[in-house]
């Protein structure tokens, strides 16, 4: 489908878009924006850590129940690259965001570390964490209709979120307002001034949305969270604000988390991704290593699952039966074990996320077998086989049943 | 010929097949009122649409937020009726039916909704709300309507003991779906019109609810109309596909063929649009926006309302309004200047393995 | 366009019920039983109480024994300026209220409550003079209206219900309608009338069971006000009729000689802010328990 990379622009002589992921130029600096500390990458690249992410848990308590909906995450984000966090509702990606933001609510039990530069996350104060959010650490959030205030003019909207941080940027309202014109322009709204005094109603999803990264980036974030930022969008629009966003993050240099359940908006933008399954990762590595070698069987029917557009018409999906686990009656061992083709007894016992292979981290006992292996990459060669989809690879996931 | 004759000769249809639903020039228009209810302007949602439906095939019908696709199901309905043009359904023409007409002819069409949740009485239990149609249509004991709704809930694959007494609340998004379909398969419809059935569904449970429809499909012979924004999950269960915009048919035509070689611009730019892994080299596919905004169905462009954003419109674009045009094999587009055949340069789905198509949700 | 999920809409309602006050079984508890509690003892006390209690009668009392305090033989409140016992006026007087409130709270639901879900559900033509209809009633000030009703029928039981339904019906046939309006952009009653459902099942099965909740707690709220405004009634010589009491009535006589005998207005009102006390709370436990549904 479409492998000759033609496309439409291609058609009319129109510039042809950059292929492959977007990079940020190292030593990159942006007036206004600190310095962060070096930190040891695990891959092998030197490349600073904005945030560090350690066994992070989050738990709730309803009518004497204890939900967990985040158990023991970690992960690390890098300067001018995308993380994308993959995984269904009810899997803690949300959560452990609005964790991070300290969007919880006060009862919520929030254990663990984040750190963004220096400063640690949990268990922050509330008035602290007023000054760092939208600062250096900003939300999109999924429905631009509902984040954006009906009853405010656009321009008063983004000169609040710029005002709210007046004592580092040291800007008054008319220093506020040129800067809110000027990040309209940045998120490539058509006719920024005119819009300046428009409501939202008077803009499509699209046009709100990139209103709402404006507003993130009031406060020149470090880290961005893009919260199923474009799930109630077009595909049509999806892709601009998907191309609006690598942009400013090689211009920018910011780091963004991207929160989705679309694995393949993951494959196209991010650097790396890491699929959660009820609160935890249950797997993580860069992107073109991920989907080229599938392991973990969660990851595998999620795969599986997605039609596509070279398959052929009245087909069935491979499908796994069973449900999402109750968060408040997490089974011992494995989460995943109730649903999963390769489980067995071991499974009983929790897998832990390790790095089975380099840059490859998942946890699993059994997980799906290994594309590296040499004899693997042999046959590989031989065919075109490039992505781990079941089709390719025999593996079978049909286990059908009821939703 | 016109598109309707070569519908009904063409090559994927028995000629002697009548189609079981067959729509001609559907309009709907809605008033959009402002304050005090002063007619601000009239929003065009389906604007001369035409096509046919034959008996066990499934049309798949892709668009966009404004491209009128869910009005088009609730016109075919009848909730609200169209405000002009034809709708027959098995000989009869749905837009002239008294009250009484409609209430019979829509036992043979149904429809499942978006939302399962919002599709079900939340204070009724999952019998209760099977039995619904059973009701409406009298001529069975309870006994009977008892033990119909458990043969409905098997086909769905709901076990009848664990689910009659549950109420909606007490369900998944997935079980509350299999309901609304055992609800809409109760009367042995002839066609069933799935407007974003599955969209709000997580995606293993999207899978198992597409593959409940095509066993639905294979076992009772149902036809269905498929309307849904995601074009790969539009191709995974459809005969043939029709592509709107702004209320408006771009190209209607076979799956396999609009895929590989689309005619229109605007099912290319959809195409192009989607990411994903390119299944030859497993790098990643970013896809190419589509500039401009989508114009609004208050106000759309003359002639051709996909001109705004098209890179290939030219001075007739504006002036004249496409037609849906013949181009061999029932694929049908409109366009002044649609897309030359690019198959030559593009491999067939078989060879190159699958690649990621997730659409947006 | 949200993932709609069991797990998904369990995590979210644990944020919400996490983000309201983090309190034990208990509390809920008592939070429903006490003022359920208060509104079922207080309807036992006043409708069997003068018939299984042994005190005297509320009317035909010696003048002989008025003025009596609390704690007299024989009359645990003491007896008032026409020497009835007060703890009996006090409980034929509740039965009395207390029939009013819920007779008139009842007929606002059913004919109230019909007329806005049809009139919603039906639209068009006869939804608007319908409405126009009700709005007439209710802009008129409600009270003058009662008046007029309660003057040209003539003081009685049954004519004070009747008086006061004029302020109930519009009000909640306006809630009804409000609701109906809502639920009927749902896809389930769509659903319902592609099976082919008539109308009238639909409004009695799917209408009514969704409406019903939200009128009921309107009603337990309005128990307090149809009450006090039949005291209004009976101070005006409209309401129930002397002998016979009723709070209303008790406590507006009782205010003429309140510097004398304070007691006399005291008890009727103690009684009354009880009631309406549970009565509200009641309402509001309803309402916010079906809301969530």
């Amino acid at each position: 489908m479409n492998a000759s990379h033609e496309t439409l622009s291609d058609l009319t002589g129109a510039p042809v878009a950059t292929r492959g992921p977007a990079v940020a130029p190292e030593g990159l600096t942006v007036p206004g924006s600190r310095p962060s500390p070096r930190r040891k990458a695990g891959r092998g690249e030197t490349r600073e850590a904005v945030l560090e992410v350690t066994d992070l848990r989050v738990a709730f308590s309803r009518e004497g129940r204890t939900v967990h909906a985040v158990n023991g995450l970690s992960y690390e984000v890098r300067a001018g690259e995308m993380l994308a966090i993959i995984g269904e509702s009810g899997s803690g990606k949300s959560v452990s965001t609005r964790a991070l933001m300290g969007l919880l609510p006060p009862s919520a039990r929030v254990t663990g570390s984040a750190r963004l530069g220096d400063t640690e996350l949990v268990g922050m104060s509330e008035k602290a964490m007023r000054r760092l959010r939208g600062c250096d650490l900003a939300m999109v959030f999924q429905d631009p209709a509902r984040s954006l205030n009906p009853t405010m003019r656009i321009g008063a909207q983004i000169v609040e979120a710029i005002r709210a941080h007046s004592e580092r940027n040291g800007l008054d309202k008319k220093g506020a307002q040129a800067r809110a014109i000027e990040l309209l322009k940045l998120v490539r709204l058509p006719a920024p001034e005119r819009r300046f005094h428009e409501y939202p109603h008077q803009l499509s999803g699209g046009m709100r949305q990139r209103v709402m990264i404006a507003i993130a980036l009031a406060g020149d974030p470090k880290v961005l969270i893009a919260d199923e930022a474009t799930t109630a969008l077009d595909v049509t629009t999806q892709a601009q604000i998907m191309e609006l966003l690598v942009d400013l993050q090689e211009r920018l240099g910011m780091a963004v988390i991207m929160i989705s359940h679309d694995l393949g908006l993951a494959a196209s933008y991010a650097q790396e991704v890491l699929v959660m399954y009820a609160g935890k990762a249950v797997e993580y590595a860069e992107t073109e290593d991920l989907f080229s070698n599938v392991r973990m069987p969660y990851t595998r029917a999620l795969l599986g699952a997605i039609p596509q557009l070279t398959t052929e018409a009245h087909s069935l999906l491979p499908v796994i039966g069973g449900q999402p686990p109750d968060l408040s009656a997490l089974p011992q061992g494995c989460a995943f074990r109730p649903r999963c083709v390769n489980a067995q007894d071991d499974c009983a016992v929790a897998p832990t996320l390790d790095e089975h292979e380099p840059g490859h981290w998942f946890a699993c006992w059994h997980p799906a077998e290994s594309r590296r292996t040499p004899a693997a990459e042999a046959a590989r060669n031989g065919s075109t086989a490039a992505t781990g989809t079941p089709a390719a690879t025999g593996n079978p996931l049909s286990k059908g049943g009821e939703a | 010929m016109s598109v309707v004759e070569q519908e009904k000769t063409g090559a994927h249809a028995a000629a002697t097949t009548e189609p079981l639903l067959s729509v001609r020039n559907l309009v709907q228009e809605f008033v959009s009122r402002g304050v005090g209810g002063v007619k601000t302007g009239v929003v065009h949602a389906v604007s001369n649409v035409s096509f046919d439906l034959m008996p066990g095939e499934t049309l798949g019908i892709v668009g966009e937020t404004g491209s009128g696709k869910s009005t088009l199901a609730r016109s075919i309905i009848q909730a609200p009726r169209a405000k002009s043009g034809e709708v027959v359904f098995r000989g009869q023409d749905l837009m002239t039916l008294s009250h009484h007409g409609l209430k019979k002819a829509r036992h043979d069409m149904q429809m499942v909704y978006q939302d399962p949740f919002g599709s079900l009485n939340p204070r009724w239990r999952v019998e209760d709300v099977v039995a619904e149609p059973l009701l409406a249509q009298g001529g069975l004991s309870r006994d009977a309507r008892r033990e119909r709704v458990h043969e409905l809930l098997n086909l769905v694959g709901l076990d009848p003991a664990t689910y009659c007494r549950r109420r909606p609340l007490e369900l998944s998004g997935g079980q509350a779906q299999r309901v609304a379909i055992a609800r809409a398969i109760a009367l042995n419809p002839a066609l069933i019109i799935c407007d974003e059935a599955i969209s709000s569904l997580d995606v293993l449970i999207q899978a198992q609810v597409l593959n409940l429809f095509e066993k639905l499909r294979s076992e009772l012979g149902l036809s269905y109309l498929f309307i849904a924004h995601d074009l790969a999950t539009v191709k995974q269960v459809s005969d043939r596909v029709a592509v709107m915009h702004l209320g408006q048919l771009a190209e209607v035509g076979p799956a396999e063929q609009l895929y590989l070689t689309p005619r229109h611009p605007y099912t290319r730019a959809l195409l192009d649009s989607i990411p994903g892994l390119d299944p030859e080299t497993g790098a990643a596919r970013r896809p190419v926006p589509l500039a401009g905004e989508p114009p609004s169905p208050l106000d759309p462009p003359s002639g051709c309302r996909f001109r705004t954003r098209c890179p290939r419109a030219q001075e007739k674009c504006a002036v004249e309004e496409p037609l849906l045009t013949d181009h061999g094999n029932g694929h049908h587009v409109a366009c002044h200047f649609p897309l030359e055949d690019l198959s030559a340069t593009i491999p067939g789905p078989r060879e190159g393995t699958v690649g990621l198509a997730a659409g947006a949700e | 366009m949200a993932v709609i999920d069991a797990s998904s809409a369990q995590l979210e309602s644990a944020v919400v019920a996490a983000g309201a006050k983090p309190r034990g079984r208990w509390r809920a508890w008592m939070r429903t039983w006490i003022p359920a509690g208060t509104v079922i003892f207080i309807l036992a006390v006043c409708f069997l109480g003068p018939t299984v209690l042994p005190i005297p009668g509320a009317t035909g009392g010696d003048v002989l024994e008025s003025g009596q305090g609390p704690f007299s033989p024989g009359h645990l409140l003491g007896t008032d300026s026409n020497g009835n016992d007060v703890l009996s006026r006090l409980l034929s007087g509740g039965q009395a209220s207390l029939l009013i409130g819920i007779s008139v709270n009842v007929i606002g639901i059913v004919i109230g409550g019909t007329i806005g879900a049809v009139s919603a559900y039906v639209g068009g033509l006869f939804d608007t003079i319908v409405m126009r209809l009700l709005d007439v009633l209710i802009a008129f000030p409600s009270l003058v209206l009662t008046l007029a009703v309660a003057q040209s029928l003539g003081p009685s039981k049954r004519n004070t219900i009747f008086a006061l339904a004029f302020f109930s019906v519009p009000a909640v046939a306006r809630i009804a309608r409000s609701s109906t309006l809502r639920l009927r952009e749902m896809p389930f009653m769509q659903a319902a009338q592609l099976c082919g459902s008539p109308t009238w099942r639909i409004l009695l099965r799917h209408v009514a069971p969704n409406v019903a909740p939200q009128l009921i707690s309107f009603a337990a709220l309005g128990m307090g006000i149809v009450i006090v405004t039949e005291g209004a009634l009976s101070f005006l010589g409209l309401g129930i009729p002397a002998p016979a009491p009723s709070w209303g009535n008790m406590i507006f006589d009782g205010q003429q000689s309140m510097s004398a005998t304070p007691l006399e207005v005291v008890w009727p009102s103690i009684a009354l802010l009880v009631t309406v006390l549970a009565f509200n709370q009641l309402g509001e436990n309803l309402r916010a328990r079906w809301s969530g549904r």
